[in-house]
């Protein structure tokens, strides 16, 4: 009952969070009772497009489960707002991080990196109030979708996803200290780099320095996709693709960070391990040298997270291909018996 | 110029108005046993009252949440279904209902008496 399965999964994507798998059960439930009295034990495909059918296209049973009442955008059109907000939103989003990208690899300052933040911070809400605004104009005269009003059938559902789904709650506390994060980075680049004072000088990272507005686009990157994530409810293919990608980014970052930061030390004059700066602490500028070991570790630390994440990602990722592929193969050979 | 003809969705849209009310009290009407929703399906059918089953769970949701109906899973024959039956106030709502319907039903017919 695979076709079963997909029809739930595509209804599921539109009903509200804490009554979905509820509604799944019971929804479940009454087409296998209808399976049973139609079919008596052995129902052919054709039975089971049948019955989907007569209960209806996934959004619009999705629908029917939201509350009656006044509404600015309606039940029938919210799925269809979702989806178009999703694309301009992303579009956005995409096009200003493509374009502070460019900017600061033009200009390689850290204030090209701040300007794009609160760009983004600006255009955000400006893109979303205009969809808004056309999908309240579409309610108010009561403009649907053509999608609705085609012959829904069941056979072009999308395949069953192999990934659980995210945990949308955990997604938003991402988003939120990812953001907080962004904000400090911007405001550390703008006050004029990583320098840590405490009357003098004590201790400042020329090569993060350097590398800032990169850091910075990295954690705007990894922002835009736990948001996209939190939107589709779970991997799929692109998302995981971007997500892999990001990763490389930041590990290429990182391998930079460390580089840098091994050029400084032999340039000081010192060894590898921060165990041995620390015996540098009472000389001129030990703090820095403490300061940089530090950092040195927790990109280390970063780097092997990263590195381990990127690669279950890539192992899902060929893992869900194969299976994918697999079940296609199955399907082209019945179609041809 | 008075536009006769409407669209078949403007029809369709007067048609599901029409009967939301309707099927509000037939659902009720019919819960004094608990059913599971398909079984509910059947009954109304027998008495010539079709109702998809996009239309009933929904509905039988609502009308649990407006606290009109209890609703609990049972397992029976290795399926679980929801079962829902009508409570107390959901009794005392059936029978204003009931009253209201009548009389609505007694005014309609006067009033469409001369409509052919």
């Amino acid at each position: 009952m695979e076709l079963i399965e997909r029809y739930l999964q595509e209804i599921g994507r539109h009903l509200p969070d804490n009554k979905r798998a509820d509604i799944l059960s019971e929804l479940r439930s009454s087409l296998d009772d209808s399976l049973e009295a139609h079919a008596n034990g052995q129902p052919s495909e054709e039975d089971v497009v049948q019955i989907i059918k007569e209960m209806g296209a996934p959004r619009k049973v999705a629908a029917s489960y939201y509350p009656e009442g006044q509404y600015l955008i309606g039940p029938e059109l919210f799925p269809f707002f979702q989806r178009i907000a999703g694309i301009v939103l992303a579009a956005t989003v995409g096009g200003q991080l493509i374009a502070a990208v460019v900017s600061i690899a033009v200009s390689h300052q850290a204030d090209s990196m701040v300007q794009a933040f609160l760009q983004l911070l600006d255009s955000i809400p400006a893109a979303l109030g205009s969809v808004v605004l056309v999908f309240a104009i579409m309610q108010w005269f009561n403009v649907h979708p053509d999608s609705e009003k085609k012959d829904f059938d069941p056979r072009t559902l999308p395949p069953l996803q192999k990934d659980k789904p995210i945990d949308r709650s955990r997604q938003i506390i991402r988003i939120v200290f990812g953001t907080i994060f962004l904000a400090f980075l911007c405001a550390f680049g703008a006050s004029g780099g990583f320098t840590a004072k405490y009357g003098v000088n004590l201790f400042t990272d020329p090569v993060l320095d350097k590398y800032f507005p990169w850091i910075a686009a990295s954690v705007m990157i990894g922002i835009v996709l736990d948001i996209l994530l939190r939107w589709r409810g779970r991997w799929e293919i692109s998302t995981r693709i971007a997500k892999i990608g990001a990763n490389i980014f930041s590990i290429v970052l990182l391998c930079l960070l460390l580089q840098g930061q091994a050029a400084w030390s032999s340039q000081m004059g010192i060894g590898d391990f921060a165990v041995e700066q620390f015996q540098f602490t009472n000389r001129p500028g030990g703090f820095q040298l403490i300061g940089m070991a530090s950092f040195r570790l927790a990109f280390l630390v970063a780097l092997i997270v990263i590195a381990v994440q990127t690669t279950i990602h890539i192992y899902q990722l060929i893992r869900n291909s194969l299976s994918n592929a697999s079940t296609s193969g199955i399907k082209m050979e019945s179609t041809s018996q | 110029m008075v536009k006769n003809i409407q669209s078949p969705s403007t029809v369709e849209n007067i048609v599901q108005e029409l009967r939301r009310g309707a099927l509000i009290l037939a659902a009720l009407s019919q819960l004094d046993d608990e059913k599971y929703g398909y079984a509910l399906i059947n009954q109304l059918e027998e008495h010539g009252l079709e109702i998809d089953q996009g239309t009933l769970y929904p509905l039988l949701r609502r009308l649990e949440s407006q606290g009109l109906l209890d609703s609990k899973w049972k397992v029976e024959s290795s399926r679980p279904r929801r079962y829902y039956v009508i409570n107390k106030t959901g009794k005392a709502v059936l029978k204003d209902l009931a009253m209201e319907w009548r009389s609505l039903a007694k005014s309609m017919e006067k009033l469409l008496a001369d409509v052919k």
